[in-house]
């Protein structure tokens, strides 16, 4: 028969002990980054991206001449100059090297793409939604800013020779109504909500200033030139001598902390006169005093090429993440743009689900 | 110990330069005794710590070594404690490692007459790791106090006296353990063919470092239901140097090479405990009920600053490469003191040839930290413990064991209070974050108390 005898104390420790030790220590990673949204971006790769393009986050492929792009949820709105004129009249000396002569071109108008499905960036040439019509617009119409309201409506400011406009298409409509012109003499315009009033940024004279509205029609110019804040410069570094095309959002932090970021172009002249462009963005929770990013958008600016400008941001609802639409120089002739989009945080992967049959 | 290696020039030189690089953004990591974070003996872990007027069993090496002379028993005793965080930050989870290991006390008295003397031993053992330093990118939020905090050997030495029947002194040092690191490159690299005819040596040394700090504690039975006691814990700090030269002549063979001298300095605080004072209350107004009180100050304002200074020297033939190289500024880390406050409980279920004890504890610790409104991100929240025990003790043992054997254990859970980080600059890179988590810790612990 089997006799079972009490452990000892010192068997029971012993016990305790050997069994604590049996445990070994695991390697733990570093903790993992908590982002804002606010840069720097990577551009779109060509995993997440249908369009065959020979660049880094081209999202709409080549075949004209393009002016700023913005995206709204599954369109993308740029300006295009279908083709160039025939004979090319001389490029406007006074242009820098890497500005579009628009000149040179056919008259711009308006195009709406939607997205090439199940890329969700990735957009085809898209269809005519705006042409100039009207005296005051002098024959183009650039720089779209489309605010898609939750009933399906449509407001799409735009610029044109003679201002800033706006023209409204009706929910269940294929075309906006007769333009109307809000504010002369400036272009790019940005408009959101913030605050309770409709806030229009727009670009006059190299400077960037904020018109504002309660019904989204009427603006009232509250500050010609904002005060951006100012980037940390060397003695030998470019000075910024404009600032232009803003394009501004809404965010909500973490903490629930409501504020916007204005995107913008900036323009730099050397000593020696030769002008570059890059990007930046300030933030304000009550547009009249900002914090300027002081460091550089992009971590890797080799793949942006030279000059880049004219940044749109979108929020991408329910994913954290802000994406970019940009243009940048192309190759050919005569001088023309590409449109680039691009991703913060750059870990994030907008790989497209392929969809099922 | 000295070894030659051949290198290519480019790649020495990148190496170089992004050893300087990496450590532009670096913090060091805070850490506090492992006691501090995770209690010592189950039973005084069950009672919130609130045991600075009554500790008599191992665990007097940290809470107050005046209990050591005042039971008057040979002990020996074992246990394990872990304790797991569930951390997060804007609901994504931490990854901060489950802390745990094996805790050993020892408690020697003699007696002679009226006086008693005692001497004391503790000793934790982590399970995973002795000692480890960490540096990380200042720009990331991690928990400060939880991050590796107690991945460290942990060793006391106590003793205590009993000069009159009513009155103990004790009074020791407490060992902790830390890391340094040197690297020294030197020699020769030729612009061409450079993987066979560089000759590059370094060394490389790595210490283990110990760093010793004083406690004193008193225990007073003013009456016989009422014991108070006091205790006094110093200031540790232990500095952490990292040492990069590389000194080196660039050229091709059979001609003078340019001299490449590269000099990176950085130090840092690699443990910092803050200089404490306990003082409890233990009251017994039932027979089998006492109850303690206790409130801690920390002096957590005398933290120094957590971003390691850095000095970076790269010269190219007797001239400057870069120019000025600037680092991080040493930011301060406006920690503010914090007072402590703890109550435990404990009620003598069962007495007699076996005992019965059932504990309760709470504690709730503010943050010394202020919210990181700035660059730096560590992250800390303000906390609410409460912790549950029980205590079996197999009195009458004769003729096995001269005394008694006793086993604790203790589960607690500690719940931190969300908080905001809202950021100064509204074009921070990391932005506002949410902290929140919690802690659950549990141990068991075995006593032999020989009469």
């Amino acid at each position: 028969m089997t006799q079972w005898t009490k452990p000892k104390p010192l068997q029971i420790a012993a016990l305790v002990l050997f069994s604590a030790c049996a445990t070994i220590g695991d390697e733990a990673a570093f903790p993992g980054p908590v982002e804002s949204g606010i840069g720097p971006f990577r551009p779109l790769n060509a995993a997440e991206l249908v369009v065959e393009a020979p660049r880094a986050g081209q999202i709409l492929a080549e075949g004209a001449a393009f002016g700023r792009a913005m995206m709204t949820e599954g369109s993308l709105w740029y300006a295009a100059a279908s083709a160039p004129l025939d004979p090319l009249p001389e490029k406007d000396a006074s242009l820098a090297r890497f500005e579009v002569d628009w000149a040179q071109f056919e008259a711009r108008a308006i195009f709406a793409s939607p997205s090439l499905a199940p890329a969700r960036y990735s957009y085809e040439a898209g269809t005519v939604v705006l042409e100039a019509t009207e005296p005051w617009q002098g024959g183009a119409v650039f720089d779209p800013w489309a605010i898609e309201s939750s009933d399906g409506s449509v407001q799409l400011y735009f610029a044109s020779e003679g201002g800033i406009g706006v023209a409204t298409r009706s929910a269940g409509s294929a075309t906006f109504g007769a333009p109307t012109q809000i504010l002369e003499d400036a272009r790019a315009p940005s408009v959101v909500e913030f605050g309770g009033e409709t806030l229009l940024f727009f670009e006059r004279d190299g400077r960037i200033g904020l018109a504002k509205s309660t019904d989204g029609l009427t603006f009232t110019v509250d500050t010609e030139a904002l005060d951006l804040g100012e980037l940390s410069r060397g003695e030998e570094d470019p000075t910024e001598v404009a600032q232009r095309s803003p394009g501004a959002i809404v965010v909500t932090s973490a903490t629930g902390r409501v504020s916007l970021r204005v995107y913008f172009e900036s323009r730099f002249e050397s000593a020696t006169g030769s002008v570059s462009s890059g990007l930046s963005v300030s933030g304000t929770m009550d547009t009249q005093t900002y914090d300027r990013f002081d460091a550089e958008l992009f971590g890797d600016t080799s793949v942006l090429g030279n000059n880049p400008g004219d940044p749109a941001p979108y929020v991408a609802d329910g994913e954290a993440t802000t994406l970019l639409t940009l243009t940048r120089a192309a190759p050919g002739s005569p001088q023309s743009r590409a449109v680039l989009g691009a991703i913060t945080p750059a870990r994030i992967e907008l790989v497209p689900t392929p969809e099922e049959p | 110990m000295v070894n030659r290696a051949s290198i290519s020039a480019g790649r020495s030189l990148s190496r170089a330069l992004l050893c300087v690089l990496a450590t532009f953004a670096c913090a060091a990591t805070a850490y506090a005794t492992p006691p501090d974070v995770l209690g010592y003996g189950s039973r005084s872990t069950s009672l919130g710590g609130a045991v600075t007027a009554s500790v008599e069993d191992a665990s007097a090496v940290y809470y107050n070594p005046a209990g050591l002379a005042r039971a008057g028993a040979l002990r020996l005793q074992v246990g394990y404690f872990s304790q797991s965080p569930f951390l997060s930050i804007n609901g994504q989870q931490s990854d901060v490692e489950r802390q745990g290991g094996v805790s050993f006390g020892l408690v020697a008295p003699a007696t002679f007459g009226d006086f008693r003397i005692a001497f004391g031993l503790g000793l934790q053992l982590p399970d995973q790791r002795v000692a480890r330093t960490r540096s990380a990118i200042v720009d990331r939020p991690r928990w400060e106090l939880y991050d590796t905090r107690s991945h460290r050997l942990y060793l006391s030495t106590h003793l205590a006296i009993r000069p009159v029947s009513w009155l103990t002194i004790g009074g020791g040092l407490v060992f902790q353990s830390g890391s340094v690191l040197t690297l020294d490159i030197r020699g020769d690299l030729p612009f061409t063919n450079a993987e066979d005819d560089s000759r590059l040596e370094h060394q490389f040394k790595g210490d283990l470092r110990s760093v010793r700090y004083g406690s004193l504690g008193v225990q007073a039975q003013v009456h016989e239901r009422v014991s108070i006691g006091l205790v006094y814990r110093s200031e540790v700090e232990l500095g952490n140097t990292i040492v990069a030269l590389a000194a080196a002549s660039v050229g091709t063979p059979g001609t003078p090479g340019v001299p490449l001298d590269l000099s990176l300095v950085s130090t840092s605080t690699s443990l910092f405990g803050p200089q404490q004072v306990s003082f409890g209350i233990d009251l017994q107004p039932l027979d089998r009920l006492n109850i303690a009180l206790e409130l801690t100050w920390n002096d957590w304002s005398a933290h120094p600053s957590l971003i390691a200074d850095q000095t970076v020297d790269l010269e190219f033939g007797g001239t400057a490469a870069f120019g000025d190289i600037e680092s991080l500024p040493q930011l301060p880390m406006n920690l503010h003191d914090t007072f402590v406050p703890r109550i435990g409980i404990e009620y003598a279920a069962l007495q007699g040839d076996v005992d019965l004890d059932i504990r309760a504890g709470y504690i709730y610790e503010n943050s010394p930290f202020p919210a990181q409104a700035g660059i730096t991100n560590f992250v800390d929240n303000d906390k609410h413990t409460i912790s549950l025990g029980l205590g079996a003790s197999l009195n009458d043992l004769r003729p096995t064991l001269p005394g008694a054997l006793q086993f604790n254990a203790h589960f607690a859970y500690a719940a931190l209070r969300a908080r905001d980080h809202n950021k100064t600059s509204l074009v921070d890179p990391v932005g506002d974050y949410r902290s929140t988590g919690y802690l659950i810790s549990a141990g068991v612990d075995v006593s032999l108390v020989f009469e």
